[in-house]
């Protein structure tokens, strides 16, 4: 159920109301015209015409990189590789192509955005940009996949099929008439990622798992899947990102059991929720100035039955920005 | 106590809905009887030149399951459900060992027909479009780890990584893995607008070819710990020796001309299974009839096997069941397991081949197979690559026949 751990290095976020990583803890803001501004994150040419995603994602995976110093520029592009989740990015697209074949025809089309039908690739610009041919792996598992992006790179440097691996998480907003409540998530995380045996654990250590508790037996079923997913001794620290699905509030209940001994949070999730806010959780708890070492779990949970946790060892730092590289604002 | 044999990942279960379809005894009868032939799809809307995919017979396509979670599903999911119980009854494992059973699928458009028939009726309200794995793990019972690849065309090439990863890793003995597609409104508009849906047929390395042409179905395949299946006396079908990835980094759509990666990816593949291009004795190529693709293909291929790659026959899948796309690798694993089950490479259908496609294509009759290799090769989007290699399993392999 457990794969090998990682190291990470470097951080980067692009979130409505977030400057830096250390913000990333703070409640999400919504996505108003104009929080990103594309100019400043991406300059140079060959941005304009992609998608909203790509751009964040770019941008998020500049900070990370540059967080990072010179590690990647030091990694051979075959050990360079990337794993990205997304959720609902290219739906508000997916709609928007779709109805124009159904009024117009497929011949009337943007050439330039039909492409983005196939979800790898928003994580494709990425492999361009940083010149990655190890991999690049597009997950898309519901509210779950970015905890599972770890995870997979994980599995993936253990199996020695990269060094290096850009893990990260974007989502776009749903269009009116797709979202049914306010709070799609928008924006991207990317974290700088090695091996834990031999990389640079600048910000901490990742370790994670996951399992599956099938929807419809999900009051029945939640001790025999977090009584093991969670271990003997689970961190003191328990942040879960949870939506009122049953999944949702069996994870709720089984964790209130672990009130007293443990301190949890549940940060809700509301119901078409995509995949950035776990990952964004555990960069956030990541980046948080600390002069001590500390242990601390982050567990997501869909309405579908996919269940993560990622365990931290956070590592003792000084803020981001005053121990390597700057992390600019967007 | 772990040993190599544990390490080794074999194939021990095969369930397969197809064009030509349901269940591996139709598939491959359907292969060696030349493949499905294209039918209209059936979605409203559907504007545009070609509209034609490889397409289940629409009686095989099961009613259920219809929902996960408030989920209202399309076909992929249900192809899947059908696949994979075909799967887990031909591996013969018992029940008790479904709950540690992680599933690991490579899905593209998803539940993609679902959306797109709901937006023809005035619905817009947006679902997760990727459900296929995890309505999979509950209908099977499982309790472990759930993955799905959005990898586009490669995605079930990366799961059968994946999933042989985890089994080498040691966090399984087995794993159900595979690959579904339904059909899809807004992917076949994508491809007639980018020039790359043929209007004919899917016809591969043809110099006639325009494009490429979807179809439907799901592939999927139990693996397993090479010491869990003899202990248990399972009878593997074939081992998945050796895996490896690679990215072009070049550009978002077009394969690098060079085929630099593709070439790493296959030369990777053979060297984690201890194996060299001597003992490949079929190739299941990507092969999608976009035209570079199989023009960039063909000369990697070349630099696979030098002088000998007019003597490794190729077996071009797709001009029988269509485009997968997410489920190809999972097809091609299949055909892979059932060439080297029963030691031949059903004839390709009859093409008019491209003279830039300088590769053996067997049409007139099924050929021996002459070594104890399979490669595979599937790309994406994005240029993302994977090669696989199935070979033969040794006698010591064999457990008490089932």
């Amino acid at each position: 159920m457990s794969t090998g751990g990682l190291a990470v290095a470097g951080l980067g976020i692009v979130a409505p109301g977030v400057c830096r990583p250390d913000d990333a803890l703070a409640p999400a803001d919504e996505a108003v015209p104009g929080w990103f501004q594309a100019g400043s994150a991406l300059p140079g040419r060959g941005y304009r015409r992609l998608p909203d995603a790509c751009k964040y994602l770019l941008a998020a995976s500049r900070l990370a990189v540059g967080d990072a110093g010179d590690r990647l520029s030091r990694t051979a592009r075959e050990h360079r590789a990337a794993v990205v989740a997304i959720n609902n990015t290219g739906a508000a697209l997916m709609e928007e192509l779709d109805r124009t074949i159904m009024r117009d025809g497929a011949a009337e089309m943007s050439p330039s955005s039909s492409p983005y039908i196939a979800m790898s690739c928003f994580a494709s610009r990425l492999s361009v940009e940083h010149g990655i041919t190890g991999f690049s792996l597009t997950v898309n598992s519901p509210v779950t996949a970015g905890l599972e992006a770890l995870q997979l790179a994980a599995r993936a440097v253990a199996a020695d099929r990269a060094r290096t691996v850009l893990v990260g998480a974007v989502e776009e907003a749903l269009s009116p008439s797709q979202a049914t409540a306010p709070g799609s998530e928008a924006g991207a995380v990317v974290l700088y990622c090695e091996s834990a045996a031999g990389g640079r654990a600048r910000y901490g250590t990742c370790r994670v798992r996951s399992a599956f508790l099938d929807p419809a037996a999900a009051a029945s079923g939640a001790a025999a899947v977090f009584a093991p997913l969670l271990g003997d001794a689970p961190p003191c620290r328990i942040d879960a990102v949870l939506d009122d699905s049953a999944v949702g509030t069996a994870a709720a209940r089984w964790l209130d059991q672990l009130t007293g001994e443990h301190d949890v949070v549940i940060v809700p999730a509301p119901a078409q929720a995509g995949c950035l806010t776990p990952l964004r959780r555990v960069l956030g708890l990541l980046a948080q100035e600390r002069g001590a070492p500390a242990r601390h779990l982050v567990l997501a949970a869909s309405a579908q039955g996919t269940v993560t946790c990622a365990e931290l060892t956070l590592a003792p730092h000084r803020a981001v920005g005053t121990g390597g590289a700057e992390a600019p604002s967007v | 106590m772990k040993t190599s044999d544990d390490r080794r990942v074999v194939i021990t279960g095969l369930g397969a809905v197809s064009c030509v379809g349901t269940g591996v005894t139709a598939y491959w009868d359907g292969l060696l009887a030349g493949g499905g032939e294209p039918a209209d799809v059936p979605l409203p809307h559907l504007n545009m030149r070609t509209k034609k995919m490889y397409l289940v017979d629409r009686d095989e396509v099961p009613a259920e399951p219809s929902r996960h979670a408030g989920v209202e599903l399309g076909s992929s999911p249900r192809l899947a459900v059908a696949a994979a119980e075909q799967a887990l009854a031909d591996a013969g494992l018992e029940d008790r060992a479904r709950p540690a059973l992680p599933v690991v699928l490579g899905v593209e458009l998803g539940n993609a027909d679902m959306q797109e028939t709901q937006r023809s009726a005035g619905r817009t309200a947006w679902t997760t479009p990727a459900p296929a794995a995890a309505v999979v793990a509950a209908r099977i019972g499982s309790r472990a780890a759930v993955t799905s690849v959005g990898n586009a065309c490669s995605a079930s090439g990366y799961a059968l990584t994946i999933a042989s990863d985890m089994i080498r890793a040691g966090e399984a003995t087995a794993v159900l893995v595979g690959g579904a597609e339904g059909v899809t409104r807004a992917g076949m508009g994508a491809f007639n607008r980018l020039g790359a849906a043929d209007p004919v047929r899917c016809r591969p390395f043809d110099r006639n070819r325009a494009g490429t042409m979807f179809g439907d179905g799901s592939a999927m395949i139990v693996l397993e710990a090479a010491g869990h299946a003899r202990r248990r006396g399972a009878e593997p079908y074939a081992e998945l020796a050796g895996a490896a990835w690679s990215c072009d980094a070049y550009h978002q759509t077009a394969p690098d001309p060079s085929g630099d990666q593709i070439v790493r990816a296959m030369t990777d593949a053979l060297a984690d299974a201890g194996l060299g291009g001597s003992d490949v004795g079929c190739v299941i190529p990507h092969g999608t009839g976009t035209p570079l693709n199989d023009v960039v293909e063909s000369r990697a291929l070349h630099r696979m096997f030098g002088g000998s790659t007019r003597e490794v026959p190729l077996f071009s899948l797709k001009a029988m069941i269509g485009h997968t796309t997410g489920a190809a690798g999972a097809f091609a694993c299949l055909t892979a397991t059932l060439v080297l089950r029963h030691r031949r490479i059903p004839a390709n259908i009859p093409i008019d081949q491209d003279p830039e496609c300088d590769v053996w294509l067997p049409q007139e009759h099924p050929v021996p197979l002459g070594a104890p290799a399979v490669l595979i090769n599937t790309y994406a989007f994005g240029g993302n690559n994977t090669s696989l290699v199935v070979r033969d399993v040794t006698r010591k392999d064999a457990g008490e026949p089932r």
